[in-house]
């Protein structure tokens, strides 16, 4: 049944009231939104193969923990002299660094400041680019301090220019080149970086994504003006006994003007102590905690132990990294939590969302079986109640959808609507044993479809006589097997299955399969927001339809042609057209022709040595049988006269195997290659092809 | 088989007609639905009867009356417009500097708005901070012209030479604030994304006359402005109408029409013999299992062979005589401009689309408007207005209906102060203008208050205008529903009415 129609008042067929509408909503009332602030909580779940590797991780860091025990065992006796060098060490790390040339893409005028911080002056534009290069003597960098400084010449007296005195740091990138190359500059890539604060969702990461858009590092400079800083600590240290130069870029995006207005930069060494350690180290012995004694002690081990003890806290140390790195890869995925105070819901009149009448609870509507006893009033609870053996609905509108996709049409047709304008079942006694069938198996959905697809009904040959086809256009009463033809992702998973394309990789990333150049641009070219369509190379081009990046303001639109919803709402049923549009995707989306070269040269590598043999064999390939005699001559005339046209013009053949990014097979004669290629494609566009049945 | 029939085989509207009243006298009943609600009735009689004398539901019963592309289908009652032409201004021109004449305005410039005229509205968020509204008169002046002696602003000098075709209305009103779902439910009658586009509806409601051409052609004009907002495809999609009704973008790069050629370059003779061989298997297989798809699936195939001619030629202006560029202007001969999309949309008409939406984007100037405006306004008022005079000069535009307009309007207070201000978002009045197709030619429809803020008499909302759209291409928005979850949509929603004062 549809509630909505009690979002403005009680429903005009079905027994549901406004009250109830909001008593439901009540439910989901709940959650802590927060809209443009970000969303929480995120769950990240490992994948079973993420789950191996961390298991596999584990048990090496484990071991590469016995193997420094002993080792530090003997660390009580060293901390305390240990400690007292590091003390008087830190001081040391840091060298202040003055730039021998700066540019501001923006025009900004930068100077040097006595105390060897640079500040921003003159023009302010909305985003611009800092470029500064280091001559230095020798290098021996292992990290890089960004101090972003207050000033008074600066809104707020802060530490950034935008209007409000805040920046946003969008990108951090250090370079490095040596006086006999001074401008080979190699990037140097960043492995971490932390800073001493950050405002919220502007972390310091965001500076080191790779990408310089309007996400960054900012420092609430709107609010507080407090000096900050930042650190990045390099994946790999440079040592340099000669004349070295180090670019950096400070990339600032977000627009607004809101670039850093003055600041610092220091380089220090590999060992260079990090925020935390810092933060420990200026802690009085006595106050600090166990955890904090551990990873201080670690870190000075690392740093002043015995070269075996150096050296294994070092692995140690980079098994532990690269168990970051993975648990970092791992994709979080948003999850709803409750409010902990419950959110008042209330009766909106006719859904308005400022016309508050009287308040309601969380509860479920009248007509339906009540809430198992004992079930909180919350989303476990509704959950509950919806998988209730004596629930009436869910178990039956589950299979129904389940048989809609395998046979086309519902047993209720109307699978989205089971109330009284909802249209009745056409086999109400089959559809009550499945849904029983449904919930005494444990809801078991593979099971569910199990059984359907082995019953007689959906084994029948989906062949029709006129005469059948007037009774019953839509073989509702099942006197033949399932019809139809396939979704649009079912398509063109086929069609790279048939041309041995189909990379049956599971899970990862979306992919950006072929696409018409251009499209995204066409209806937005705001600097900023996602404009370009970046199309895959290799396995991305050929992974299931379920893969593909889906950009809601433009499906792509081979997948649209063949009416996948647009994901703006929710669908249960599709509408199945036929169209001039379709034809022309399967006839010229790229992706089909490609798959038209393969399926030609599994027609001449699987089929033996005649032709029909080879006919035969695209037939079985695309369309599980052989074809009849007729079909057969249609397709050896074609060849033949395809053959002849190649042979005649080679260079449209060489044209016709260059569609698509898949390496060509060279054993095959092209000439010939092209007129297989030619009599796939007719299978790939036959109507059979794309029907079920 | 009709060769022009490309859509499901689903039944006519009689036949859908027939059959809610089947359902209506006999349908499932109250006792069906209980039982259905109370598992305690018993498995068996959980899921009602079927109604007596029913026959099983047919494809038409969900998809509505069964024309599609292909298929025109009776309208209503006579079209005043075959076809329809709206020029989508995205982002929204100001009413006050362009179409809404007032004098009143002269006094009034740089006073602050009383809180009488705003009387506590809601604003966007970019300027509901302003501590300030001060009242801003038309950057542009305004003169009389034609016979009707229409006021329309220096702007759009080219609207003057159309001024006694306009049917200006003034008193638009709309109930969003921001682009989004402003545009959103212009197109779609509903701020939220969900529902069939203005366009969709009209392919719906009447099929298409046209042999190789779709019923609903899109075109986007190209961008000059990188602030303007973005476009969304679901502007001109189906939602849950059937996808053949989906606009098709007609693109002034690349392939006009998606996978219009083929990648590997092959020429017609070459297409000829594969959609030959093609057709020869489907023929087979449909002689053999029946399936009547197949027969649709063939037509199909042959107007796509077609529109890989009709296409080409409808784009290539190179036929148009040197008068077209004259009138039209040199933009005309550079594809995706708004010249060279209404010539376009001229084209489309002649060639029988029964919806053509053009989209020009870049009005939405929140600072620097006296400056900017007329930017954009160069753009579109030679080509607009060009349309219009060539669709009368070619007898079209009696049957044609033109209509250009925003998603909203702009304040008359100004964004920002000194002469760099600009003009935040105004949806309680503004102006659209429409032409042609059955509606009165020099007109100017509705007043708005001394401010341009309120509307003083004879408002028109989005639901109107829309209704009033389908009403002159023959359709009752009232009657033109389709059944989805349970509910009949209209484009209208439960709104909407034909706004008389702008008939013919």
């Amino acid at each position: 049944m549809t509630f909505v129609c009690g979002r403005c008042h009680d429903h005009k067929y079905d027994p549901l009231s406004q009250n109830e509408f909001y008593q439901f909503f009540a439910f989901f009332n709940q959650t802590p939104d927060k809209g443009f602030q970000g969303f929480a909580p995120k769950l990240k779940i490992a994948s079973p193969l993420e789950e191996d590797r961390l298991g596999a991780l584990d048990a090496r860091i484990a071991a590469a923990k016995r193997q420094r025990e002993p080792l530090l065992a003997k660390l009580q006796t060293s901390l305390a002299e240990w400690e007292a060098r590091f003390q008087s060490e830190r001081q040391n790390d840091w060298t202040v660094a003055t730039p021998s040339k700066m540019t501001s893409t923006g025009g900004a005028d930068l100077q040097i400041q006595d105390d060897h911080s640079i500040l921003a002056g003159g023009k302010n534009p909305t985003t611009d680019t800092y470029e500064l290069v280091f001559s230095l003597e020798s290098a021996n960098i292992g990290a890089i301090r960004l101090e972003a400084l207050a000033d008074a010449s600066l809104v707020n007296g802060s530490t950034g220019r935008g209007t409000n005195g805040n920046f946003v740091l969008s990108e951090f990138e250090a370079a490095v080149a040596s006086a006999k190359q001074p401008d080979a500059f190699k990037p140097m890539k960043i492995a971490t970086a932390e800073a001493d604060y950050s405002q919220k969702n502007y972390p310091i990461a965001a500076a080191i994504d790779g990408q310089a858009g309007r996400a960054g590092w900012a420092v609430d400079g709107n609010t507080k003006s407090d000096s900050r800083q930042a650190v990045f600590h390099l994946a790999k240290p440079i040592h340099r006994k000669s004349a070295t130069r180090v670019r950096i870029k400070m990339r600032h995006q977000y627009g607004l003007n809101h670039q850093i207005g003055r600041f610092r930069f220091s380089f220090g060494p590999p060992n260079a102590a990090p925020m935390e350690i810092l933060a420990i180290a200026d802690t009085p012995a006595d106050k600090r905690t166990a955890p904090q004694k551990e990873r201080f002690g670690e870190y000075l081990a690392a740093r002043f132990g015995t070269p075996e003890l150096q050296q294994a806290m070092r692995t140690t140390n980079r098994l532990q990294e690269q168990r970051r790195v993975l648990l970092d890869d791992i994709p979080a995925t948003m999850v709803l939590t409750e409010q902990s105070t419950p959110r008042k819901s209330y009766v909106l009149l006719r859904g308005e969302y400022d016309k508050k009448r009287e308040e309601v609870s969380p509860g479920t509507p009248a007509a339906l079986p009540p809430m198992p006893a004992g079930a909180p009033r919350n989303r476990l609870g509704l959950a509950q109640w919806l998988v209730a053996p004596n629930h009436p609905l869910t178990s039956r509108v589950t299979v129904n959808r389940f048989w809609q996709r395998l046979f086309g049409v519902g047993l209720v047709k109307t699978t989205e609507d089971f109330g009284s304008q909802g249209a009745p079942p056409s086999h109400p006694d089959l559809l009550d044993w499945l849904a029983v069938e449904f919930i005494e198996s444990g809801w078991n959905v593979k099971a569910l479809q199990k059984l359907i697809v082995m019953s007689a009904a959906y084994q029948q040959s989906s062949s029709v006589t006129q005469e059948s086809f007037a009774n019953d256009p839509e073989n509702r009463l099942l006197a033949r097997g399932p019809g139809g033809r396939l979704d649009a992702e079912q398509i063109r998973d086929s069609a790279l299955l048939a041309g041995g394309l189909l990379q049956e990789q599971l899970g990862g990333p979306s992919v950006f399969p072929y696409h018409p150049q251009g499209l995204w641009q066409e209806i937005n070219n705001r600097p900023g927001l996602s404009r370009v369509y970046k199309q895959d190379t290799g396995a991305g081009l050929y992974r299931r339809s379920l893969y593909t990046f889906w950009k809601r303001t433009v499906p792509p639109p081979s997948m649209a042609t063949f009416d996948a919803p647009e994901r703006e709402f929710c669908v249960v049923r599709r509408s199945r057209t036929n169209t001039p549009l379709q034809a022309l995707v399967l006839l010229h989306d790229p992706q089909f022709v490609e798959a038209a070269r393969g399926l030609a040269a599994r027609m001449i590598q699987e089929g033996g040595d005649s032709l029909a043999g080879r006919i035969d064999q695209g037939f079985l390939i695309c369309l599980g049988r052989r074809p009849t005699n007729d079909e057969r001559d249609v397709l050896i005339k074609m060849y033949h006269a395809r053959l002849q046209r190649y042979r005649a013009d080679p260079a449209s053949a060489k044209q016709l195997l260059s569609v698509g990014d898949s390496p060509q097979d060279s054993t095959i004669d092209p000439t010939e290659h092209a007129a297989f290629t030619t009599l796939a494609r007719i299978l790939l566009n036959l109507s059979e092809f794309i029907t079920k049945g | 088989m009709d060769p022009h029939s490309v859509s499901t085989p689903e039944s006519t509207l009689a036949e859908t007609r027939r059959h809610f009243f089947q359902r209506g006298a006999v349908g499932l009943g109250a006792a069906a639905l209980a039982s259905l609600l109370h598992p305690a009735l018993g498995r068996r009689a959980a899921f009602g009867q079927e109604p007596e004398g029913g026959r099983q539901p047919t494809l038409a019963e969900n998809n509505g009356p069964g024309y599609g592309p292909g298929r025109p289908g009776p309208s209503h009652f006579p079209a005043r417009a075959k076809r329809v032409i709206y020029l989508c201004q995205s982002g929204a021109p100001s009413q006050v500097d362009t179409f809404d004449y007032k004098p009143t305005l002269e006094k009034l410039d740089g006073q602050e708005l009383p809180d009488s005229i705003r009387q506590g509205q809601r604003l966007t968020g970019m300027t509901s901070g302003q501590k300030s509204f001060i009242a801003a008169k038309s950057f542009s002046p305004f003169r009389q012209h034609g016979q009707s002696g229409q006021w329309i602003s220096d702007l759009l000098p080219h609207h003057a030479n159309i001024a006694d075709d306009l049917c200006i209305i003034r008193t638009m009103h709309t109930e969003a604030i921001n682009h989004d779902p402003a545009i959103t439910f212009f197109q779609t009658g509903h701020q939220q994304p969900g529902r069939p586009s203005l366009g969709a509806w009209a392919s719906y409601g009447l099929g298409s006359v046209s042999d190789n051409m779709p019923a609903f052609v899109v075109l986007l004009d190209k961008n000059s402005d990188v602030q303007a907002q973005p476009l969304y495809s679901r502007l001109w999609g189906s939602a849950f109408l059937p996808s053949a009704h989906q606009g098709v973008k007609l693109r002034s790069s690349g392939d006009p029409v998606l996978y219009l050629q083929d990648p590997s370059g092959a020429d017609l003779p070459d297409k000829r013999a594969l959609l030959d061989g093609l057709a020869k298997l489907n023929r087979l297989r449909r002689d053999d299992v029946g399936d009547p798809e197949i027969t649709t699936r063939i037509a199909a195939y042959e107007m796509a062979f077609r529109m890989q001619t009709s296409v080409p030629a409808l784009t290539d202006t190179s036929d148009e005589p040197q008068s077209t560029f004259e009138l039209y202007g040199d933009d005309a001969r550079i594809p995706g401009t708004h010249a060279a999309n209404c010539l376009l949309a001229r084209r489309l008409a002649e060639r029988d689309v029964r919806f053509i939406q053009i989209y020009h984007r870049g009005w939405d100037h929140h600072g620097r408007l006296p400056q900017r405006h007329p930017l954009i306004a160069k753009e579109v008022d030679q080509g607009s207005a060009a349309l219009v005079q060539d669709l009368k000069q070619r007898g079209l535009l009696d049957d044609t209906l033109v209509v250009w307009g925003g998603e909203f309007g702009r304040t008359v207070y100004k964004q920002g102060g000194g002469d760099k201000y600009g003009r935040d978002h105004h949806p309680r009045c503004f102006c659209m203008w429409l032409a042609g197709g059955g509606v009165k030619p020099g007109e100017s429809y509705g007043q708005t208050d001394d401010w341009c803020y309120n509307i003083a008499e004879n408002g028109v909302h989005v639901h109107d205008l829309n209704a009033t759209i389908l009403h002159l291409m023959g359709m009752n928005h009232e009657h033109l529903t389709y059944k989805f979850q349970g509910r009949n949509y209209r484009l209208t929603d439960i709104q909407g009415r034909v706004v008389q004062g702008l008939l013919a």
